[in-house]
């Protein structure tokens, strides 16, 4: 799971051009969206799904889940392990 | 048409950034200070925010009745993350944030929401005539009683429009240049030292040196200008400065300004003339790889 967590944190800041973020500047349990956290937001939720598709093989078919799976990058993780297909 | 007045003039090029001529700190952090807006930006958005928004700094918000900007290909580097998606991912699961940035207009609509802009917002994509079709819409609007319009010129090179445009044959002449420039245009009386756009003229096509220096002798005709007189920023290349200065008897000297090529080359020229030329009357001769041919005549009290 930490692997998972770390390359999941490599991914976010290369897609959604984090350049001014390293992974050690991600909490793994702290909000994705909004404040308190890495302040994403709607288009960033996009490329999130993107990653999920493209490396992990997974599409969330029933989107009232999303904000329960993209709470934090260990809630995505835990969500990977669970339901990776690639 | 009626003299429509520059107040400032910036440019951005090669990272330094020189408001009215001067070097001036460039630090783009502080022009946005919202990193999540920031990190989406790509280098040519940077560019033309950065030199957009020092260019409008003295200005209230609301006294911005208009941003009109050119652009020859517009947001290369993110039209071509976009492609190259469309080709890696087989045409499905397409990332949006370049598709959103690689629009021509994204430069203008990014200072307008910045700056809290509602006004008049356009981007003219003309070829090598962009800035002189902005210029024209700039000048009208000011002429319609619009206050202060924001001008600007933005273009990047990037590594396959380099590698595209070399095999073209496009850079024979002159290697491929970018930039990004930013005017205040308004109607306010000139002070002294401040610069007018007085008239404009745009060619598509070839031209001859004959024809060319013909528009020119018109040009200063209508506006009441021995030809003769005219001090000529060159952008265009030097066997068609010498034989125009030749054909129209230049008392001066002609400023050779052309030394790489790109779409809106002519908003850099109109830079270097605005900080470089202390003549009454000046013209800018621009040529794009010998089809597109504008003339902008300058005034300076």
């Amino acid at each position: 799971m930490e692997e998972l967590i770390e390359k999941l944190k490599g991914e976010l800041i290369a897609e959604l051009n984090l350049e001014e973020t390293t992974p050690a500047d991600i909490d793994a349990e702290a909000p994705l969206f909004g404040d308190g956290g890495l302040g994403l937001d709607s288009i960033d939720a996009l490329e999130i799904i993107l990653i999920l598709e493209r490396n992990y093989g997974i599409k969330i078919e029933n989107p009232a889940q999303g904000k329960e799976i993209f709470y934090s990058v260990k809630t995505l993780a835990e969500y990977i392990t669970a339901n990776q297909k690639k | 048409m009626k003299p429509i007045t520059i107040t400032k003039s910036c440019q951005l090029k090669a990272d330094v950034l020189t408001v009215n001529g001067c070097e001036e700190p460039f630090d783009f952090k502080e022009l946005v200070a919202d990193a999540s807006l920031r990190r989406r930006m790509s280098r040519i958005v940077k560019m033309g925010v950065a030199c957009g928004l020092k260019c409008a700094e003295d200005l209230p918000s609301d006294s911005i009745d208009g941003i009109v900007t050119a652009t020859g290909l517009g947001c290369l580097g993110d039209t071509e993350k976009f492609m190259e998606s469309i080709v890696v991912n087989n045409e499905r699961l397409l990332n949006p944030t370049p598709f959103i940035q690689s629009t021509f207009n994204t430069i203008g609509g990014q200072i307008a929401l910045l700056r809290g802009i509602h006004s008049y917002n356009v981007t003219y994509v003309h070829r090598g005539l962009s800035f002189e079709s902005a210029l024209i819409d700039a000048a009208m609007q000011v002429a319609e009683g619009r206050r202060n319009i924001l001008l600007g010129a933005v273009d990047e090179i990037t590594a396959s429009s380099a590698d595209i445009q070399r095999r073209l044959g496009m850079t024979r002449d002159y290697e491929l240049g970018e930039g990004a420039n930013f005017f205040v245009l308004n109607a306010a009386t000139p002070g002294s030292n401040q610069t007018t756009v007085v008239d404009i003229d745009t060619r598509s096509g070839k031209l001859t040196d004959d024809e060319l220096s013909k528009l020119i002798i018109e040009m200063a005709k209508r506006n009441g200008i021995n030809a003769s007189d005219l001090c000529v920023v060159a952008n265009c290349n030097a066997a068609t400065t010498d034989s125009v200065a030749n054909r129209l008897s230049l008392k001066n000297k002609p400023l050779p300004f052309k030394t790489c090529e790109y779409h809106t080359l002519s908003a850099q020229a109109l830079d270097f003339a605005i900080n470089n030329s202390t003549a009454n009357n000046t013209l800018i001769i621009s040529d794009y790889q010998g089809i597109n041919h504008s003339l902008i005549l300058l005034g300076r009290i």
